[in-house]
């Protein structure tokens, strides 16, 4: 059990799997009454409803439920939450659903559905733009999104008539404190870094 | 004199700069001051709290942190989608220590400099303007007659839910829109889809699914017979104007109705210069819908008066 002494430090990965599982047992209060399925704008393209993915966090089928393209294209609109009877935190616990999945894409540990890869993509680009200018910079991301996902000429045909109407600003505009902003998006990452090393080690403990 | 810390948001200095130059004008009129804190930086928005727990939490946190530190307690916000993360960024630090502790580390800062946080409230200024000014302070500013208008509020996700953290207004159906488009004299159409949301969090990456959830919302405030859709987001703003093309050259609709902040339609009322209110800058065209109304309500008054005078002056006869 050397390992443990070397990461004392990173001691709070324990208390994260605590907090992580103390939400995730907010899943058991669920009945699964559909209330949130039902008033879900999304539950058309989601392969599986806000309901039975609460149903898999319940049954502690983790990495089942993030397999899913629903933790995605979930709009984030906090409908079901607000609906639900049994006030389940659904949001909650597919944020933390979400924060792992893309932990796992971004390590390579994990590709991504098909489905899924333009919405990891969107969001990945997203925060470049905000770390290197700290503040979103419109015209950089949707330039970036649409060379990176291939989707060349998607809203090509409105880039004109936005800046036209002077929609999009033309020149970046970077705030002073950007030195000590990068560093708090370097430092969440060393985080997630040390965390993840620490989860490889304690599964090889076990295996 | 009223005074706010104000915090503008990314949206507001591009996208939606309207949005931000019509906020400034109204607080203006009413005789407050709005000053920008100093060097703010983006909230994260949808994509932080999906992918990193601690940069959703410390992106907002820096920013109440400089409100904080120009001495200010409260910070007022005009973008929906910011005034959603800065106040469950409030919420959740106050409530949870061990994430406060969390966030100052990645921060680089003294733990203590969040504990005071607490201290720094994010307002949205539809709260503002319905709290700190009276019926009365808003309607003597107002100068010109709405009342041809005919308005559907949209309010879309993130004003309203989760409402146990943003306290905002009933997130079901919401008022406090309608209350102030009516304190400045335009009507307020019955529109059940003021909460439903419109997918604009996915623009740029699931367009079909966005696409349908527009075409409902603008046709069920159509069928409303609302005149313009007003919304205190930028990203419903955006969404649900410029989606109207897509939508018409799929033929998917054969109508359009412009969409306008509530701020432009207060500066409307408080008669501020038009080149200042940004009406230019919307994909469908708002002006010629309102002077259309506008005159039309013009005329039916006029005749309405000139009925009333007829009859008078036959039984005067
Ligand atoms: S609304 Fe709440 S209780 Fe009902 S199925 Fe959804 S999570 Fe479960
Ligand atoms: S928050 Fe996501 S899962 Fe819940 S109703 Fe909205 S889109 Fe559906």
């Amino acid at each position: 059990m050397s390992t443990n002494n070397s990461h004392k430090s990173q001691n709070s990965h324990d208390h994260d799997k605590d907090s992580d599982s103390h939400v995730y047992e907010e899943a058991h209060k669920c009945y699964q009454c559909g209330k949130c399925f039902a008033g879900c704008p999304m539950s058309d393209v989601m392969d599986i409803s806000p309901t039975h993915l609460m149903r898999l966090v319940h049954l502690n089928e983790i990495k089942e439920a993030m397999s899913y393209n629903t933790i995605w294209v979930c709009a984030a609109c906090e409908s079901c939450m607000t609906r639900c009877p049994q006030q389940v935190p659904i949001v909650e616990i597919m944020d933390l659903l979400r924060q792992k999945a893309f932990k796992k894409i971004q390590n390579g540990e994990s590709d991504g559905e098909e489905s899924i890869k333009n919405v990891v993509l969107a969001h990945k680009l997203f925060l470049e733009n905000v770390k290197f200018f700290g503040r979103v910079f419109e015209p950089a991301l949707a330039g970036m999104y649409n060379l990176q996902s291939l989707d060349w000429f998607k809203d090509v045909e409105k880039g004109p008539s936005m800046f036209f109407k002077g929609k999009l600003p033309i020149i970046p505009h970077r705030i002073k404190g950007i030195k000590s902003f990068k560093k708090i998006f370097d430092n969440c990452k060393r985080k997630h870094e040390n965390e993840n090393e620490h989860e490889h080690k304690h599964e090889h403990e076990h295996e | 004199m009223k005074s706010y810390h104000y915090f503008p948001g990314c949206s507001l200095e591009g996208m939606a700069k309207e949005f931000d130059q019509t906020t400034r004008e109204i607080f203006t009129t009413l005789g407050a001051s709005l000053k920008e804190i100093e060097d703010w930086s983006c909230c994260g928005a949808t994509s932080a709290h999906f992918t990193d727990r601690l940069l959703s939490y410390a992106l907002p946190a820096r920013n109440l942190n400089i409100t904080k530190k120009c001495g200010g307690n409260e910070l007022a916000v005009s973008c929906a989608a910011c005034f959603a993360r800065l106040k469950v960024t409030s919420y959740n630090l106050q409530k949870d220590a061990k994430l406060r502790g969390e966030v100052a580390e990645v921060m680089e800062v003294e733990e203590k400099e969040l504990n005071s946080l607490s201290d720094v409230v994010p307002r949205h200024i539809l709260e503002i303007l319905t709290k700190d000014f009276s019926v009365e302070d808003i309607k003597s500013k107002v100068i010109r007659d709405l009342s041809g208008l005919k308005i559907a509020p949209y309010y879309g996700c993130l004003l309203v839910r989760p409402p146990q953290i943003l306290e905002f207004d009933d997130p079901e159906n919401p008022m406090i829109m309608d209350n102030i488009i009516k304190t400045v004299g335009a009507s307020v159409v019955d529109f059940p889809f003021k909460t439903e949301c419109c997918g604009a969090s996915l623009t740029l990456s699931k367009a079909d699914i966005v696409a349908n959830l527009t075409k409902k919302i603008i046709t069920e405030a159509r069928d409303a017979g609302a005149d313009l859709i007003v919304v205190a987001c930028p990203l419903c703003q955006t969404n649900l104007d410029m989606r109207q093309l897509d939508l018409q050259s799929d033929n998917l609709i054969d109508f359009e109705i412009p969409v306008i902040y509530f701020t432009q339609l207060m500066g409307l009322a408080f008669g501020i210069d038009e080149k200042k209110l940004g009406f230019n800058r919307n994909m469908i065209a708002v002006l010629p819908t309102i002077k259309e109304k506008l005159a039309a309500a013009v005329v039916t008054k006029v005749a309405t008066v000139a009925t009333a005078a007829t009859s008078t002056e036959r039984e005067g006869e």
